[in-house]
């Protein structure tokens, strides 16, 4: 603690030598009472002031332009709601005619177009690179697209419309908080949608994962396969009406798999649809009812499965002799042999019935070690990947 | 595997519905959810954790470290003054604790809480998936970037209310003193405090404002905190530099110290206006640009 402490010094000092002659003494005294003299500061006028104002305009400037931009935002969104087109109101999802192109000139999706009714399970399928995260994730209003537009049940899709509620989605793989449970990550998940805690579903849900007691473990502690289950549970919270789940099986084993397939199909019924993206061919047939099948940003094909996967005209044949083979069945009238390795050959009937084709090279001496049947959807991948191996969308 | 279908909603009821039943644009994200999201995070924890605990390792160190037989820190200035008076009461020691945070821990703790927020969630995968509720963008940010101030502006009182409490405890309850002004009565001395907090608080608006922009600019979190810190002390660089002349006026950091002017008889309140306009600004910037790239760019992550 500070005490102040006044001192008075009293002091002499020789004024040249004008000191009486004689030794003197002097004392020194208070004379009643030492007062000290006090003065009342006055502030000077300073330019201190002027900043406070200009601090006060400042914020008031920052808070008017807030609200303003609050108003114009609020008037815009209400504007944007109301844009419904009436004649797709009850078709899920359609797609028409959607380009993503990039700054560096890398065109992602050339066009694409297609629809998905209710009841559906639409396989989006094509090999890597073809084009299919990119227009999923136009479809969760994370990109937006260069051109072309999507209506979901009749509303325009834009980022962030709110027609995008009706919609669960699993995109590029998982993302939660690694530092919670999956149990926690879903209540996470549906705390941020605001909607009602009831209309979750939590336990359907919770079963569709299947992650047993592994469901109160932190999700950094997940396989791959896990994550992956919960986050189609995640994208099933609230039943959605359009499910869009991007290579749902990835790390999950056959019978999960197999176990998803059913779900699936069992989602789109009532009413609700299904579009999921897969490089499986095996995957798409089994699983969907309709497919559409992309390369290099374009669409190839599209139509219920029956109709893509069905047989093809051609057949694959592995001969003993190919060369003798190719001639003995040029003669028999066929549009193309075509050969496909060492000792296969692709034959393009046109019409002619298999067991007259193998019953001539077996007659002319050419050894027959297999006869395969072969499907459009394989004959549309070959036309268009080509036969380069990498069978890839790379471009 | 339940059966869905027998379960399910009827989905035709109303198929013009604009949205799900139940969801509000203006209801998604609320604050208390964010918060929650936030809370359970090891870093907050911790980061608020320290803030309790550095007055106390402080106090110790006080109290290991002896009479005053080294006179090592009475380099001069406004800052040894502090020091030396740091155990003369709960207010000084308060101020003491506020005094060595502001340098660099409360701008790391700023910039950790702002920066963190949008780009974890972007490492983590899950901005995608908010994003897809749909939140809508301006919303998501707002609502982060209120609940990441709300945490930075936690922890500064945290520490101050702590030390105040350490220290009242421990040295007792006088007025506030300084070796450049008249002893503050302790009622004062609180207001003084109050008032250095939210200077702090106002000045550390810039930090956050910087990390929070580059939260939204990269995907990884680290980058965004640790590069709002480094610009901050490049700043600091810059401004003792004294051949840059009055360009070091406009730097964020120039009015840094500016709160040391409330403990001055009378107070001087001119640098803490400037400051608080410079800090301002800067703040406003660095967020409107967040909100003008975020509502606008494509989420990759």
């Amino acid at each position: 603690m500070y005490k102040r402490q006044l001192q008075i010094v009293v002091a002499t000092s020789d004024q040249a030598f004008l000191t009486p002659a004689a030794p003197a003494t002097y004392t020194v005294a208070i004379d009643g009472q030492l007062t000290l003299p006090t003065l009342v500061g006055t502030p000077i006028a300073s330019p201190a002031a002027i900043y406070w104002y200009v601090l006060g305009a400042l914020l008031a400037v920052v808070l008017l332009g807030l609200a303003v931009l609050l108003l114009v935002r609020r008037a815009r969104r209400r504007r944007r709601v109301t844009a419904v087109n009436a004649e797709l109101a009850e078709t899920p999802l359609v797609v028409t005619g959607l380009r993503k192109a990039y700054k560096d000139g890398f065109v992602a999706v050339e066009e694409i177009g297609f629809t998905v009714e209710r009841g559906q399970v639409v396989g989006l399928l094509g090999p890597n690179g073809a084009g299919k995260t990119t227009t999923l994730r136009v479809l969760m209003g994370l990109t937006t697209p260069t051109a072309g537009e999507i209506h979901v049940f009749g509303h325009r899709l834009v980022p962030g419309a709110q027609i995008l509620s009706r919609v669960g989605a699993l995109v590029e793989g998982p993302g939660f908080l690694p530092h919670l449970t999956g149990h926690q990550n879903l209540e996470a998940y549906w705390r941020a949608t605001g909607r009602p805690w009831e209309d979750a579903r939590f336990d359907e849900a919770l079963e569709i994962a299947g992650l047993g007691s592994s469901v109160h473990r932190r999700t950094k502690n997940y396989s791959h396969g896990m994550r992956q289950r919960l986050a189609i549970a995640q994208a099933m919270l609230g039943l959605p009406e359009l499910l869009v789940l991007d290579e749902p099986t990835d790390g999950l084993d056959p019978p999960q798999i197999a176990e998803m397939r059913r779900v699936l199909q069992r989602y789109a019924t009532d009413g609700r649809a299904v579009l999921v993206s897969s490089h499986l061919l095996a995957e798409v047939e089994q699983t969907c009812t309709h497919a559409v099948v992309v390369n290099k940003g374009r669409i190839v094909a599209s139509g219920p499965v029956g109709d893509i996967v069905g047989e093809s005209p051609s057949v694959t044949i592995d001969v003993t002799d190919v060369p003798a083979a190719t001639e003995i069945l040029t003669g028999l009238g066929v549009r193309s042999v075509t050969p496909d390795g060492a000792t296969g050959l692709i034959v393009d009937m046109n019409g002619t019935p298999r067991a007259e084709l193998v019953a001539s090279l077996v007659r002319a001496g050419v050894g027959v070690d297999r006869v395969v049947p072969r499907r459009r959807l394989e004959d549309a991948f070959l036309a268009l990947v080509g036969d380069n191996s990498r069978g890839s969308g790379d471009r | 595997m339940s059966d869905l279908a027998s379960k399910s909603v009827t989905p035709g009821r109303d198929a013009s519905a604009s949205a799900a039943t139940g969801y509000r644009p203006s209801r998604t994200l609320p604050i208390v959810a964010e918060i929650r999201r936030q809370a359970s995070r090891r870093r907050t924890q911790l980061a608020l954790g320290f803030m309790v605990l550095l007055p106390l390792i402080i106090l110790v160190a006080f109290e290991f470290g002896g009479g005053n037989g080294d006179d090592d820190s009475n380099g001069g200035g406004a800052f040894s003054s502090l020091v030396d008076l740091a155990t003369s009461g709960g207010l000084n020691f308060a101020l003491f604790c506020l005094a060595v945070s502001a340098g660099f821990l409360l701008v790391v703790v700023f910039a950790l809480f702002a920066g963190d927020t949008v780009a974890s969630e972007a490492s983590w995968g899950s901005l995608r998936y908010l994003l897809a509720i749909p939140v809508p963008r301006a919303r998501l940010l707002a609502v982060k970037l209120v609940v990441a101030l709300g945490y930075a502006f936690l922890a500064l009182f945290l520490l101050a209310g702590t030390g105040l409490l350490v220290g009242t405890l421990r040295y007792g309850w006088h007025p506030l003193g300084s070796t450049i002004a008249a002893q503050i009565p302790p009622g004062q001395g609180v207001l003084r405090l109050l008032g250095i907090l939210a200077y702090l608080a106002v000045i550390l608006l810039v930090v956050a404002g910087l990390a929070f922009l580059l939260s939204v600019l990269t995907d990884a979190a680290l980058g965004a905190v640790g590069g709002a810190v480094l610009l901050w002390i490049l700043s600091s660089i810059l401004d003792q530099i004294t051949a840059l002349g009055s360009i070091r006026n406009a730097l964020p950091t120039h009015y840094s110290d500016a709160w040391m002017g409330l403990l001055s008889t009378p107070v001087q309140t001119e640098d803490l206006a400037k400051g608080a306009i410079s800090a301002i600004i800067y703040a406003v910037i660095f967020w409107g640009v967040a909100f003008f790239r975020f509502t606008r760019k494509d989420i990759t992550s």
